[in-house]
């Protein structure tokens, strides 16, 4: 009888204890430490590259600003008439390119991927495809727009010109379009499909009244984070023949005349200054306030599109 | 019966004026466009003219076709390029493809050639004026690039046919929708048909699009890579070194600089963007996750130019040329190592996300079976959770692999490799890989000049980037297939 009390108080104390003993799980504690670290280190070199960039072209940014937006590409880093004017004029033809040529070829196959292919063979070839595109590298890309726009369709594009090298990049973005676009569209519950079809719409019908205004913000996030890839995109241009040195006419921001001149873009420039700085130290400030510059553009885009995404998944 | 086919329609009363230009005939249509042509072909080299301020005395209107431009192509020589033949063929193409969507699809292809042979024309007689030549000559010359123009021309047909479409109502009024059903109420409305038909057409050629490309790609690379190929003397391509410029193009340089860059940047990426997905996807709280993410996403955003410089002014003095002396190495500013660590850092959101989405699409049920049976956290992760996702972790290695083998900015810009390079296995020594030396010959002078094949070399080299990242998508791509249809 009392022995048993004991051994139901002992039992009872060490269940006790396991129960409410703080656990002191080694393994996971390192484990859970390490993993936090990796987190770290990536935040930890975001944090390094922008406040490095910003300071870096802090002389620039806060002594020249509007110099430097409207100045030209020039040779020596001391002039007073260095900037980045060439560099947004091209960047922003490319987008314009990118925009009229890749976003509705984009959204049309994303569409034709989603609502009207059969399950065939060809289906299944072009799916394949778009994903392979997706993961050539850009200078390959850069090649493309070399043979065929450059060289074979000169007549056209005018060479190596800013027309090519919008080409160009439309055509590097264009699966990134479709397979946002067929994320988004994919989306969409089916149910609003079958509310159209029931309601005597033909599939053209339901498409563009329900199926796209419902998308449309995950189609426009895709083609936002595109557009800043296309912004951003260095290796292909170089390829289809930006211009690194001097580059003449100072002509206005949306000329027609020049789509078919000679160009060059924002991140040309910069790959430029930073590869003169290692003659002219005065290229590195100039370099990383280009960088700014081009930083600025890409990351609202960017944040603009996560920001969309969150917004409207949090919404659904 | 309601009007429920005239609800889905179009519009209900279409603008007056679109109701009467359907009704102009096919053949009027013609004479139209070719009107348009000939004005535009007259005024736009004035107008263009005008704006460049080159040939202030041009005013007066250029009838080419009229006058056989002789004269005038002293003034408007060199004044515009090909821009507005452009602009002409657009116009022409809005105008001549109206009515092809109005159900008259048998004028269409007639319409298109039309459209195609303006567009040939016009391009042949301004080619005349910019350079000069005869006609024939011109049209030799030319021809090629003529023929571009006419299948865009056809092209533009179509997308002017649209415009024209979606911007009309139906030709033909609904059926009346009182009385009794007839087959001709049930067939619906035949405008709309048409329309359905194609609009599917029109997706149809945008997802071939992609084809297209691909096809295209696979030309470019392959026509200047074959003429590499049998020309080439074979001993240069193993050789000692890449100077591309006096005919060497020793691969293995290449080849070797690329596998220690892929090396520094696995080292780097894997255990960072490991760790930070399996902490997003199985330690962080949600409100943690929720601000972790879209940082991470900026960091992806990053353009890799940025990397490149800051692999080459920060990673490279800071880190790189302090502890080349442990391997009793002296590095040079730019060298391989500091722009492996900067692909690697690029490459660590792509890993991060890849490895999350595939660690996300682990079942519940597996984590939960794991901790009833008492396991922590830490097991539950290591011993269920990461094989489970095996497949899909691989697949993210091979990804991102892939994507450090074809980056191309940050090694030309923080590689340290000029535009040749010794060969080298020393990755504290600046060196070219394969994309860094494809940058290396475009860029610097105007266009690819050198001995013999340096041109066709960089679509060598291209070829065997090209073929080496579709293969590892392809693996990584069917590694994905199988493990999406496990669970």
């Amino acid at each position: 009888m009392r022995l048993g009390r004991v051994f139901d108080d002992r039992t009872r104390r060490a269940v006790t204890s396991e129960v409410y003993r703080r656990s002191r799980d080694v393994r996971g504690g390192v484990f859970r430490v390490l993993l936090q670290i990796a987190l770290l280190v990536a935040l930890l070199v975001l944090a390094i590259l922008l406040v490095d960039t910003v300071t870096d072209g802090w002389s620039i940014l806060s002594g020249r600003l509007g110099d430097f937006l409207s100045g030209g590409l020039r040779s020596q880093s001391g002039d007073p008439e260095l900037g980045v004017f060439q560099g947004i004029r091209g960047s922003l033809w490319i987008a314009v390119f990118v925009i009229v040529l890749a976003f509705p070829l984009g959204i049309g196959a994303a569409i034709y991927l989603e609502e009207y292919a059969p399950k065939s063979r060809l289906t299944s070839f072009i799916d394949l495809n778009i994903r392979n595109l997706a993961g050539v590298p850009s200078v390959v890309y850069g090649l493309l727009g070399l043979a065929i726009f450059v060289r074979g369709l000169e007549g056209l594009t005018g060479g190596q010109s800013v027309t090519a090298a919008g080409i160009t990049l439309a055509v590097l973005v264009l699966p990134i379009v479709i397979i946002t676009s067929s994320e988004a569209i994919r989306a969409v519950p089916q149910s609003l499909r079958e509310a159209g079809y029931g309601a005597g719409a033909t599939k053209w019908e339901v498409i563009r009244t329900q199926i796209l205004p419902y998308a449309a913000p995950g189609i426009l996030t895709g083609t936002l984070l595109s557009l800043s890839r296309a912004i951003g995109e260095a290796a292909p241009l170089i390829l289809v023949g930006a211009v690194t040195g001097f580059l003449g006419g100072q002509s206005g921001l949306v000329d027609i005349s020049q789509l078919q001149e000679r160009f060059t873009a924002l991140p040309i420039i910069i790959t430029e200054w930073v590869q003169e700085s290692g003659r002219d130290r005065g290229f590195a400030p100039a370099a990383a306030a280009a960088i700014v510059v081009m930083l600025v553009v890409v990351l609202l885009l960017n944040s603009a599109a996560i920001f969309l995404r969150n917004h409207f998944e949090k919404k659904r | 019966m309601t009007d429920i086919a005239l609800r889905f329609g179009g519009r209900r009363n279409p603008p007056v004026a679109v109701a009467h230009l359907r009704e102009i005939p096919v053949s009027a249509m013609v004479v139209l466009s070719g009107l348009v042509l000939l004005l535009v072909s007259a005024f736009l080299p004035w107008a263009v003219n005008v704006g460049s301020g080159q040939t202030a005395n041009a005013f007066e209107p250029n009838l080419p076709w009229l006058l056989g431009g002789t004269d005038l192509a002293q003034q408007t020589a060199g004044s515009f390029g090909n821009g507005w033949i452009l602009i002409a063929v657009v116009v022409v193409s809005v105008a001549a493809g109206y009515p092809l969507f109005c159900g008259r699809r048998m004028v269409a292809v007639p319409l298109a050639s039309i459209g195609g042979a303006g567009a040939v024309y016009v391009y042949f007689t301004s080619y005349r004026f910019d350079n000069q030549f005869s006609k024939i000559e011109g049209l030799v010359v030319e021809l090629g690039s003529g023929w571009w123009l006419a299948l865009a021309g056809s092209l533009l047909m179509v997308t002017g046919g649209v415009i024209a479409r979606v911007g009309a109502g139906n030709r033909r009024a609904a059926v009346a929708t009182t009385g009794p059903v007839t087959l001709e109420a049930l067939s619906g409305n035949q405008d709309r048909r048409d329309r359905e038909s194609a609009v599917r057409t029109i997706m149809l050629v945008a997802a071939l699009a992609s084809i297209l490309v691909s096809a295209l790609i696979v030309l470019a690379l392959v026509r200047d890579a074959l003429t590499f190929m049998i020309n080439i003397d074979w001993a240069s391509v193993w050789s000692s070194g890449w100077f591309p410029r006096r005919g060497f193009y020793d691969i293995k340089t290449l080849v070797v600089s690329t596998g220690l860059v892929v090396g520094v940047s696995t080292l780097i990426a894997t255990p960072v963007g490991l760790g930070a997905a399996i902490y997003l996807s199985e330690y962080a709280r949600p409100r943690t996750r929720r601000w972790m993410k879209p940082t991470l996403e900026v960091l992806a955003g990053i353009p890799s130019v940025v990397f490149g410089f800051f692999a080459l002014q920060w990673i490279s003095p800071n880190i790189i040329q302090h502890i080349d002396v442990w391997f009793g190495q002296d590095a040079r500013l730019g060298n391989l190592a500091a722009a492996g660590v900067g692909v690697g850092i690029l490459s660590v959101p792509l890993m991060a996300s890849i490895s999350e989405d595939a660690m996300k699409a682990v079942p519940h049920s597996l984590r939960e079976a794991s901790a009833g049976l008492g396991s922590r956290k830490v097991t539950t992760t290591l011993r269920v959770v990461l094989p489970a996702a095996v497949s899909g972790l691989m697949a993210a290695f091979i990804v991102t692999t892939a994507r450090a083998v074809g980056e191309t900015m940050v090694v030309f810009i923080a590689g340290g490799g000029g535009d040749t390079a010794v060969y080298t296995h020393n990755v504290f020594d600046g060196s070219l890989t394969m994309t860094a030396a494809m940058a290396s010959l475009a860029s610097g002078t105007d266009s690819v000049v050198g001995e013999g094949l340096t041109f066709e070399s960089l679509y060598f080299v291209g070829l065997l980037l090209f073929v080496l990242t579709l293969g590892m998508n392809l693996v990584a791509d069917r590694i994905v297939r199988r493990f999406q249809n496990k669970y």
